[in-house]
């Protein structure tokens, strides 16, 4: 008789509904899994674009407001010479979010196609978005601290419309990756 | 076909393994793609007891004290947790704001009380409840995000760190206390850890 994990919390369960052990549904099914994770991915996507478009910080001297992206962000730190915080901000912001999509991309391409490939690996892609995934919002975390502490009569830090883009993006790709079954890689490999 | 609670299936290969005793600090890995499989938790109840109870303490700290303190020469300025995101909320970012209050006050909370009710519920042979607490932390520690902010916080320092004297308060370090206390719980207990040890406890 076949043998399922659950993903929940990781038990070994007869193929069924629900878990012996926490009462979660472990179904394995593919159609909805797939669907609602490229329906987030999708979400995730098109707030991208604003994310990475409109300024997420804004300050104001005298009056006078000026708005940075992301982008223009690291820019200015690299700039400034603050070379770590401008990686960790590029790595964070820029290259995790992309490596997401590319990876979230990859994966339910090619369970949605059945293709067998290097399984063990994709699973490491898998648990590495999921793992890297949230630390995105670091770039977010740091507008509502400079908000919060940065709001004299002349001087203050104002989050730009871009922070909600983002933050949302970000919540959408970790949905994608929770709604994608991990289960499902290299599921059809086995048959 | 053996005992289910006896097998344990490898969450990287789907290797099924056969489960066996450990010593305390040991910990089995998968056979073949050597990925981590579980590991002894004698007398965790009391670990985590402490440790949640702790962290419950450093927590309301880290909520109601200020974190940090600037001044850019005779402008002053200090900021805690809470006082963070109704700042978000006043400027109009609603959602940005719940969505803050969410990871970074509600669910750590409640990672931390549901780790010190666990701990509770073993040491009292309350296993149905514990079962319970242990269903609600399954479902809601992915998305506590303190350790994230606590970086953060690190990130807008050395931003403003040129143009502003910068003091660490206490609230800063009852943070630190509260993501070191996660980061035991997401990487050396694990989830998946307890519910064996609660599964162990409840048939034996």
């Amino acid at each position: 008789m076949e043998l399922i994990r659950c993903p929940h919390c990781g038990a070994t369960n007869h193929k069924s509904e629900s878990c012996r052990r926490c009462g979660l549904d472990i179904t394995l099914d593919r159609r909805s899994s797939l669907q609602r994770s490229l329906a987030f991915f999708l979400s995730a996507l098109i707030f991208y674009i604003p994310a990475n478009i409109y300024p997420i910080l804004q300050s104001s001297r005298f009056g006078s407001f000026h708005g940075s992206t992301i982008i223009e962000g690291v820019f200015q730190l690299w700039r400034l010479g603050d070379y770590p915080v401008a990686i960790v901000i590029f790595l964070a912001s820029i290259l995790v979010p992309l490596m997401k999509f590319v990876i979230l991309l990859y994966l339910i391409t090619t369970i949605a196609m059945k293709r067998c490939g290097p399984v063990k690996w994709k699973v490491r892609l898998y648990y590495l978005i999921e793992i890297t995934g949230p630390w995105s919002l670091i770039d977010v975390f740091v507008v509502v601290i400079l908000t919060a502490l940065i709001h004299f009569k002349n001087i203050a830090i104002i989050p730009g419309i871009g922070v909600s883009s983002f933050a949302l993006m970000v919540f959408f790709t970790i949905l994608s990756a929770n709604a994608l079954d991990v289960r499902l890689i290299g599921a059809d490999c086995e048959e | 076909m053996e005992n289910l609670r006896e097998l344990i299936i490898c969450p990287v290969c789907q290797t099924l393994h056969k489960k066996l005793p450990l010593e305390e600090g040991e910990e089995a890995r998968c056979v073949n793609c050597e990925a981590y499989l579980y590991s002894s938790l004698s007398g965790i109840e009391y670990k985590l007891l402490s440790y949640s109870f702790a962290g419950l303490l450093f927590f309301a700290i880290a909520l109601l004290f200020p974190i940090v303190h600037i001044s850019f020469g005779p402008m002053q300025s200090e900021a805690n947790l809470i006082e963070a995101i109704v700042s978000l909320f006043d400027a109009g970012y609603v959602l940005v704001a719940l969505f803050s209050f969410t990871v970074l006050v509600l669910y750590p909370f409640f990672v931390i009380f549901f780790s010190f009710l666990f701990a509770l519920f073993m040491l009292t042979q309350a296993k149905k409840n514990a079962k319970r607490v242990l269903l609600a932390l399954s479902l809601i520690h992915r998305w506590s995000m303190l350790d994230i902010f606590f970086v953060a916080i690190l990130i807008a320092m050395v931003k403003i760190f040129e143009y502003a004297t910068i003091e660490f308060r206490i609230a800063f370090l009852a943070m630190l206390f509260v993501v070191l206390f996660e980061i035991y719980l997401s990487h050396f207990v694990k989830i998946e850890n307890l519910w064996d040890y609660w599964e162990e406890r409840t048939w034996n």
